[in-house]
């Protein structure tokens, strides 16, 4: 179940050593695997968060094509490099994600693209979203129903259960 | 089954009795379908299908929490989907085919593996379709795609399909912003209590 981020930025990093370096410098307890050197990473990286096992995939990916995937997002201006970082339906997946791709951005002077939301946010702005992921519990059923309720019986009108859903079924 | 939409247009679906009435059972009615692509195999389709009604299913039973970012939205809606898929018992889709790790003989964790959401295997096990659930902006891309079919040793037309559902996006932005604001404060709170 893959949800993304994407680190747009006109230079990398050049070992996992300074993007371990850039996530110790926002003081967040992830530590990246460094088995597979930062150029050959393609896939799975593993990590430990707060101990923890846990990862997220990470890939180079054609910044053209991530472009034009997205016509309708000011990216500000053209950049050189895209970093795609992919969790599954996992919390800690999430955590580790958002606190890996804001700390490179950050290192990198890049931007980050929430594949969510559909904004855009510097590195500053993405560590305050890392950190907002971190201290954030796991969100439970029973916790989410209630939380819904609760916003259905509200007069703001923010209810969502009789929102218009529309599916999409696309192949290639 | 009988022809349902061109591939890539919008109109409305036309499906089979059957396929109409299963549909109909999980609470998805034919207007919600924006877009059906058809892939060359109905059994394909008639997956894609029973797996759309499983996330609208979903998403109708658990709107967004006024405490949940859209990322955390996003992976709670996952988490049961991935349940829900597990429990239909959907022909050639086994429990281990949702949320897989490839290579086939990797495991969770494994450096440089993948994992599909959903895929669907022929009776020999080799992959029919391999399934991609988007519930945010950013949809596949062919890079993806060829990932995807290149880690799990699947076929090079393998169908890949994207299960994109639409509806509740905009509300969530503003309940995103609206979360953001409270942390925003409650974070200035906590630095001047410090």
């Amino acid at each position: 179940m893959a949800m993304e981020l994407w680190v747009l930025s006109n230079r990398s990093l050049n070992s996992m050593a300074e993007w371990q370096s850039a996530i110790d410098t926002a003081g967040f307890p992830l530590t990246l695997s460094d088995e597979t050197p930062i150029e050959r990473v393609s896939g799975f990286l593993p990590a430990r968060l707060r101990g923890q096992q846990t990862g997220f995939e990470c890939s180079q990916w054609p910044t053209e094509e991530f472009i034009q995937g997205l016509p309708m997002i000011d990216l500000g201006q053209k950049w050189k490099y895209a970093l795609a970082l992919r969790w599954r339906a996992d919390f800690n997946e999430l955590r580790a994600a958002w606190i890996a791709g804001s700390a490179y951005a950050q290192a990198t002077d890049g931007i980050v693209f929430d594949g969510q939301e559909g904004k855009i946010r510097d590195g500053a702005e993405a560590q305050k979203t890392a950190r907002q992921e971190y201290d954030a519990p796991d969100p439970n059923v029973r916790s989410a129903v209630e939380n819904t309720k609760m916003n259905d019986e509200g007069d703001n009108g923010e209810s969502t259960g009789d929102a218009r859903l529309t599916i999409s079924v696309r192949v290639f | 089954m009988q022809r349902m939409m061109e591939n890539g247009s919008k109109g409305p679906f036309e499906g089979t009795a059957s396929d109409i009435e299963a549909i109909g059972t999980l609470g998805v009615s034919q207007a919600e379908f924006e877009r059906f692509d058809l892939a060359p195999d109905p059994i394909v389709n008639s997956t894609s299908l029973k797996l759309a009604a499983i996330l609208a299913k979903v998403m109708r039973a658990y709107p967004p929490a006024s405490d949940m970012t859209a990322r955390q939205y996003g992976t709670f809606v996952h988490l049961q989907f991935a349940d829900q898929v597990r429990s239909a018992q959907i022909p050639g889709i086994g429990y281990g085919d949702v949320e897989t790790t490839f290579p086939e003989d990797a495991t969770y964790g494994s450096p440089d593996s993948i994992r599909t959401d959903v895929v669907l295997r022929n009776p020999d096990r080799s992959i029919r379709a391999i399934y991609d659930v988007k519930t945010g902006e950013s949809g596949l891309t062919p890079a993806r795609v060829n990932q995807l079919r290149a880690k799990t040793g699947a076929a090079p037309n393998t169908p890949v399909i994207e299960l994109r559902i639409k509806g509740v996006l905009l509300k969530m932005r503003v309940a995103a912003d609206a979360t953001e604001a409270v942390y925003k404060y409650t974070t200035a709170l906590k630095s001047e209590g410090a």
